[in-house]
């Protein structure tokens, strides 16, 4: 959909409502993905759609309602939804007035190539890490490509219009033998820029070496985190740290504690969506251009991210991070990125007497949000190091640590910076880490 | 409907499809959340699409489209049978769908009261009483309530020739109060954190709670949890109430149990499973009074339907009899695999434009004998936990660990003692299961809802109910990191 068509169907439906204010949502796109499993393609799908959201303020008293049909009729009984809704409320003294036009960065994301894969370009995509499963003895190979392309704009009755695009593509492998497992992935807003060799190669080779495991002792380790087992790791200081609300109301680890020494002198996080790697929209949810946020800073907590309510709570200006109001969540980093340090993820190994190196975590989640104590499952490929060398896969361990601790022990951070996916959705852009002391609190025996 | 859904099959067969359907849903939803007295957040939303699934070459496409007239379908039907193709490039077994009879039929939910005319007015006032009860200790710093309520009406169609046109309805409720002093952050909700109080059902649900009357209690026990020492870490014989045990039964059961994850379907996201092909039947899952049942035909059940989307009509099944490992969730596509002639009625799709998949039905562990009261006297040392607030399981669903919003001493005359803040526990699937000896009664047992079940790529969130009543695990590991 493009701007003007967006521009059109806005400004339809707000000039379907009496309120003081209105803004709207209009969002979507089309999504295709073809998931492979047994070394075939079983699923292979294609969505395409949009919806438009209202929200209608008298007032202090807000409302909102959603529909995905654009005809006058639809969208009147929308907005005449999100009135009533509004009419009822009782009033909320912190609801702020729609912000007036804004001007935004600009963000290249959008690749027309992306937007104009096929169903026949995915299967071919995907053909050569099946084809070589299928040709290289007792290996099995699961995984997924997908492209998509989402439009958001978002319009109010006091004349802002934000309008942007972006696409992206997705190229991930899980390899299988009957005792082992190793996976890859790429993501890039170009689908030609996937590397299809590289992933196929990876998870291969991840898995071929994760042969044999053998179980070690839960305990505490040095270990090498490779990027997407950071990201798995890191996500979480976003969700549980780093928000306004959460900050103010004391449910954040970091509430009371800005300009405070947290973690290492090493530990350096921005929230930035301007970063190449980062992806994402120049504008949020209430219309406001994002701004790059430095959360840590050689270690200093220095700031949360803010939406418009937040800000002015603290007296100072949203930085761009609010959601569709209202909301329970307040204003989240979405786009944190933590700064490389200089060294391979081979100097990491090579640096290290005995430890384990760890491909991805699994199912991580909060144990204890104010001490951002976290658990999860290594998988995907872990091995022990020894003297310097990798030399034997190990069986997977459950992690049960603190992210305090973590970035507190990191003794180096790796140049291979990568954006990563995380676990029901979410991506940051991380580097390896290694971490001295990480614990881990339990074992399986695959 | 007819109209649009022949359309969309004369379609696929021009295009070369062997197999053909089509849902069309019309899904209504409305969202409240009350927090702190004001809107925390609300949305009222109607949808239409269609989503065309089609066999061709022997391979599945699947397309979908948000915007319902007779052009879209043909571009969308044609779009799914291009994809098939696409898919058959790499095919190595042919699709192959379990028999089923043929139905043109109607089912609805039955309710009494349609929550989308209630007024917004009443919800709110509801949800009122319940944050004025909820704030009244000014260390509460969050009090949420909520109410949703989604009604989807779905019209399936396949090749075969069934038509059915399906209503369902579905309501919840709940809350939760976050204590916050000093550094310290508690919480407690009520009835369960994953969804609150969600039924099959019409706004009865709400009429006929008893939120208001526990408002009092969870409030208070949320402050007192900010107070309360961290329980030790140690083995402990352990008791689970309904809702953790809800959130135990659905990870450490229901999903090891799909036969899309054992056949590595996804492998590459949630993960696989333990229960491999050559376990039915033969695996010890639990102890003898471990009986599982899958029941998509449970009142109240938040995956009780007539017809699955495959057209599958409801049943109940075992999965876990006396202990043993007896069967899967199935679909008609991996029926066979089981050795099963018919389909379980296991294949759900989130809304329109998913794909449906093996999902989770209503799971549910059958009750026992003896109330509450008997088991926690015949538990003098162990400890009772309360509520799911953290979960974590392997990819291949055996090594577990939770944390609970509360948990208490069982004393040595059967009462509740000491509380204890951030409780915890981990263990194996099966070692757990084995250790179960004590499940309370029917009086005990109740049906909560899971409103959030994650699965498939692209990510579909779908709903179900397990029942259970408060049940006894015998030397479980504790108070992991405490």
């Amino acid at each position: 959909m493009n701007s003007d068509k967006a521009r059109e169907i806005s400004e339809r439906a707000l000039s379907f409502t009496s309120a003081d204010e209105a803004e709207v949502i209009l969002q979507g796109g089309a999504s295709s993905l073809t998931r492979f499993a047994n070394n075939k393609i079983e699923q292979n799908v294609n969505e395409s759609g949009y919806s438009i959201s209202v929200r209608t303020a008298f007032g202090k008293k807000v409302g909102r309602a959603s529909t995905n049909n654009f005809d006058d009729a639809s969208l009147k009984k929308a907005v005449e939804s999100a009135e009533i809704i509004a009419k009822f409320q009782k009033e909320d003294e912190t609801l702020l007035a729609l912000p007036e036009p804004q001007e935004y960065g600009k963000i290249d994301n959008y690749v027309e190539a992306t937007a104009a894969f096929s169903p026949t370009d995915r299967a071919d995509a995907v053909a050569g890490l099946i084809n070589r499963c299928r040709t290289e003895s007792g290996l099995t190979t699961a995984g997924i490509f997908s492209d998509e392309a989402q439009y958001l704009a978002l319009a109010n009755s006091k004349g802002l219009f934000a309008y942007d695009r972006m696409t992206s593509a997705v190229f991930s492998g899980t390899v299988m033998t009957d005792d082992s497992a190793g996976w890859a992935e790429d993501n890039n807003k170009d689908v030609s820029k996937i590397d299809l060799e590289g992933v196929a190669e990876t998870a291969i080779d991840k898995a071929l070496k994760s042969r044999e495991p053998v179980a070690i002792e839960p305990g505490e380790y040095t270990v090498v985190l490779e990027p997407a087992a950071s990201a798995n790791l890191v996500i979480f200081l976003g969700w549980l740290a780093f928000g306004g609300l959460a900050y103010q109301e004391g449910r954040s680890f970091l509430s009371g504690k800005l300009g405070e020494k947290v973690f290492g002198d090493n530990i350096n996080i921005d929230d930035d969506v301007y970063h190449e790697l980062s992806g994402g929209l120049p504008f949020d949810f209430e219309g406001i251009p994002r701004r790059k946020v430095a959360l840590v800073e050689n270690g200093v907590a220095k700031s949360v991210v803010h939406d418009r309510k937040t800000a002015l709570k603290e007296g100072v200006e949203s930085t761009g991070h609010g959601l569709p109001v209202p909301n329970t969540s307040g204003p989240i980093p979405l786009n944190v990125v933590f700064q490389p340090g200089g060294v391979s993820k081979e100097e990491m190994i090579a640096s290290t007497k005995k430890g384990v190196l760890v491909t991805q975590f699994h199912y991580t989640n909060t144990v204890n949000p104010m001490k951002l104590m976290v658990t999860g499952m290594t998988r995907n490929g872990t091995f022990l190091i020894e003297d310097g060398k990798v030399t034997k896969p190990v069986k997977n361990m459950r992690m049960t640590e603190s992210l305090v601790k973590i970035l507190n022990n990191v003794d180096m951070i790796g140049k291979d910076l990568l954006k990563c996916r995380g676990f029901f959705g979410g991506g940051l852009v991380v580097p390896s880490l290694k971490v001295n002391n990480f614990t881990f609190s339990s074992g399986t025996d695959f | 409907m007819r109209d649009f859904t022949q359309l969309a099959i004369d379609t696929c067969f021009a295009e070369g499809a062997s197999y053909a359907d089509i849902r069309i849903i019309f899904s209504k939803r409305e969202d409240l959340t009350l927090r702190n007295g004001v809107l925390g957040s609300v949305n009222k939303s109607e949808t239409l699409g269609f989503g065309i699934r089609a066999i061709v070459k022997d391979s599945w496409g699947f397309a979908a489209c948000g915007e319902l007239n007779a052009e879209e379908i043909k571009k969308t039907a044609a779009l799914a049978c291009e994809t098939a193709r696409a898919s058959s490039t790499l095919m190595t077994d042919p699709v192959r769908l379990a028999d089923e009879p043929v139905y043109d039929t109607v089912w609805t939910t039955p309710y009494i009261i349609d929550p989308f005319k209630v007024s917004i007015e009443e919800k709110l006032g509801f949800l009122s009483k319940i944050d004025a009860i909820l704030r009244k200790n000014p260390k509460i710093k969050v009090a949420e309530s909520t109410m949703r309520f989604w009604n989807e009406r779905q019209w399936l169609a396949t090749s075969e020739g069934t038509f059915i046109d399906q209503n369902l309805m579905r309501s919840a409720t709940g809350y939760s109060a976050t204590a916050v002093e000093n550094g310290e952050m508690q919480r407690r909700s009520y009835p369960s954190s994953h969804g609150g109080l969600a039924m099959t059902m019409g706004y009865e649900l709400v009429k006929g709670s008893d939120l208001l009357e526990n408002a009092e209690r969870i409030r208070d026990e949320a402050v007192a949890l900010l107070s309360a020492p961290v329980l030790p870490s140690g083995k402990r014989d352990m008791i689970l109430d309904p809702a953790q045990l809800a959130l135990q039964i659905h990870e450490s059961c229901g999903h090891p149990t799909e036969l899309d994850r054992v056949l590595g379907s996804e492998a590459n996201y949630a993960g696989r499973s333990f229960l491999t092909l050559e376990k039915l039947n033969e695996l010890k899952y639990g102890s003898d009074i471990v009986n599982l049942v899958i029941d998509g035909t449970i009142p109240g059940g938040l995956a009780t339907v007539g017809y699955d989307d495959d057209g599958v009509r409801a049943s109940r099944n075992y999965l876990v009899k006396n202990g043993l490992f007896v069967g899967y969730k199935t679909n008609r596509e991996l029926a066979h695999v089981a050795g099963e002639e018919r389909s379980r009625g296991c294949n759900r799709a989130d809304g329109y434009e998913n794909l449906p998949m093996v999902r989770q039905n209503n799971l549910c562990l059958l009750p026992g004998k003896g109330s509450l009261d008997d088991l926690l006297a015949d538990s003098p040392g162990a400890v009772y936990m309360h509520n799911n607030k953290s979960w974590s399981i392997d990819q291949l669903r055996v090594n577990f660990q939770f944390g609970c919003e509360a948990a208490w001493d069982v004393t040595k005359d059967g009462k509740l003692g000491q509380m204890y803040k951030n409780p915890n526990y981990q263990g194996l699937t099966t070692e757990f299961w084995n250790s179960c000896d004590f499940i309370c009664g029917p009086e005990e047992w109740v049906l909560l809802g899971v409103t959030n079940c994650g699965k498939g790529q692209p990510g579909q969130t779908a709903e179900m109910s397990h029942g259970c009543a408060p049940s006894r695990f015998r030397n479980v590991t504790v108070g992991i990191g405490n």
